[in-house]
């Protein structure tokens, strides 16, 4: 499988994007949608992958001590 | 004393043989072995054997015993674990391709803990790739899985495989295995076996494959409540390596073991919303008469309801699951994945297609589950569920096997982290086993050891062993 990834979504997949997940938003925000999208995949796809599969994520749940 | 007699006692009271000097380790640890070449070409409970390094312990163990160096139960105990814990220079490979060459540089601390304890390991056991999958079989990973000593045409649950054939097998006298969504208590189950899944926390995780950092739960797969409440207590404990650990003191496990439930208000899950239609009717009845068993043993037994449907709970663990799962084997997927199995591969391309905002919003009604179900399980001192609904099924039919991992009552406690131990509850009518689970309140493994040895205590369930 390739590794390279650019983020790019096109105008098409952004509209399918929102339909998938019932994001019903007027024609302009959906084009701001898409002019944010690459910035946003990007984003997340700069975030170093962890070396190991034993570092973890910073916790939100933990078993209460008391 | 015979193969078969040395073969069949619990660790309990080999431990106290070999304290006595009356048993040797290595006569023991030999009976295994040879066990292990008579039946497990047929059985698959292992994927990798350590022959010479448990003779080389055992032989270990018997000169420390000797010498008046007994390190307590499980001194000279054979056990094996689930190939999702590592083992310092010992190929872990996690039933995959894609880790055929990993050699760890380190132990799980569980292992560190057992050895620790004069334990004698036996080798690494069969398991479903990674530790995890979609519950079906798909007989495309580089082993065979695994198959249940009750009937060898039939699944042992998973994904610790392994671990649920090997004591029930007699391969192993105790095993550990890894419980995400049920993966300790399904095989349990299947193959008749008491598997506690511990409060999340209690056991360390370091060392163990992850599948879900904030799921994971290791834990102990015996033929006995006793033998169970012997390896908790040897590998529960606070350990600095795993961020999730609980800084809570261990109790001794053993010291409330034969208190019995007179005066305990027991609660039973009956019903539980639309998927109470697939608790199939051996396992039902045999949860009715463990309610009444324990209704003659003194207990006073009361209705009680989950706070959600168990769909809500699946579909919490799911999305937090594969998400993790997804997160975790990230880089293996990408250069990989044309190497894993499909069970493996679904799940992580599933993983990899569902939003934070999803995942977020899983985590806010976990907790939000988990603080209903604590409501509930406090307001009894214990109670019993079914868990897995049906006996094991056929290899057979993959649609007809998969309803065990997708039919079941095991993702709310995995939600909620509350410990809770299947037992087995009896036989159908083919003599495979049923079984029920024994759930009590966060970091109360000690309730759920009495209540479960109660019920073992008053039935005959563990003098019948598979006819292999």
């Amino acid at each position: 499988m390739s590794t390279d990834a650019t983020g790019s979504w096109t105008y098409e997949e952004i509209v399918a994007h929102c339909r998938r997940y019932g994001i019903a938003l007027p024609e302009p925000q959906v084009r701001r949608m898409h002019e944010l999208s690459a910035t946003v995949s990007q984003t997340g796809l700069g975030i170093p992958r962890m070396p190991s599969k034993d570092c973890e994520p910073a916790l939100t749940f933990v078993m209460p001590t008391e | 004393m015979s193969t078969t007699e040395l073969l069949h006692l619990s660790a309990g009271e080999a431990g106290r043989l070999l304290q006595a000097r009356k048993l040797s380790p290595v006569e023991l640890a030999e009976a295994f072995l040879q066990r292990i070449d008579a039946v497990d070409t047929r059985v698959k409970s292992y994927l990798l054997v350590m022959a010479e390094a448990a003779r080389t312990a055992a032989r270990q163990a018997e000169r420390d015993i000797m010498a008046g160096r007994w390190k307590g139960p499980l001194h000279g105990i054979p056990y094996a674990v689930k190939d999702n814990y590592y083992t310092r220079g010992v190929r872990t490979c996690a039933g995959s391709r894609v880790l055929m060459d990993f050699v760890p540089e380190y132990n799980a601390t569980a292992v560190d803990r057992l050895d620790a304890a004069g334990a004698i390991l036996l080798g690494k056991l069969n398991t479903w790739e990674y530790g995890t999958g979609n519950g079906g079989v798909y007989f495309d990973l580089p082993f065979e899985p695994a198959c249940n000593p009750w009937d060898l045409a039939r699944f042992t649950g998973g994904s610790s495989t392994g671990a649920g054939a090997s004591v029930a097998a007699g391969t192993a006298m105790v095993a550990m295995g890894s419980d995400t969504t049920g993966s300790v208590r399904l095989p349990a189950a299947s193959c008749g076996l008491q598997g506690m899944k511990p409060t999340y926390g209690l056991i360390s995780r370091h060392g163990i494959l992850p599948n879900c950092f904030s799921m994971d739960t290791p834990g102990p797969m015996t033929w006995t409540v006793e033998d169970n409440a012997i390896m908790l207590r040897a590998v529960a404990g606070h350990d600095p390596a795993d961020p999730a650990s609980a800084g809570r003191p261990v109790p001794d496990y053993l010291a409330n073991l034969e208190a019995g439930v007179r005066g305990m208000t027991i609660g039973v899950l009956r019903e539980f919303g639309p998927e109470s239609q697939y608790l199939d009717d051996a396992n039902r009845a045999q949860l009715e008469d463990m309610a009444a068993v324990l209704a003659r043993e003194g207990a006073r037994i009361v209705e009680i309801q989950l706070p959600a449907q168990i769909s809500e709970y699946r579909r919490v663990t799911t999305v937090i699951g594969h998400s993790e799962s997804a997160t975790i084997h990230e880089t293996d997927l990408l250069a990989r994945g044309a190497e894993m199995g499909f069970a493996l591969r679904d799940k992580l391309m599933s993983g990899a297609m569902i939003r934070s905002l999803d995942y977020l919003a899983a985590q806010r009604r976990r907790r939000e589950l988990a603080a209903a179900t604590d409501a509930m399980v406090c307001s009894v001192d214990a109670l019993i569920a079914p868990c897995a609904f049906h006996v094991a099924p056929p290899f057979a039919d993959n649609d007809v096997l998969r309803t065990l991992t997708s039919q079941n009552c095991c993702p709310p406690f995995n939600v909620s982290g509350h410990p809770a131990m299947t037992v087995c509850t009896g036989f159908d009518a083919d003599g495979l086993p049923t079984n029920a689970q024994v759930v009590a309140r966060w970091f109360d493994e000690a309730t759920v050891y009495r209540v479960a040895r109660a019920y073992e205590r008053a039935t005959a369930w563990r003098d019948r062993r598979p006819a292999l």
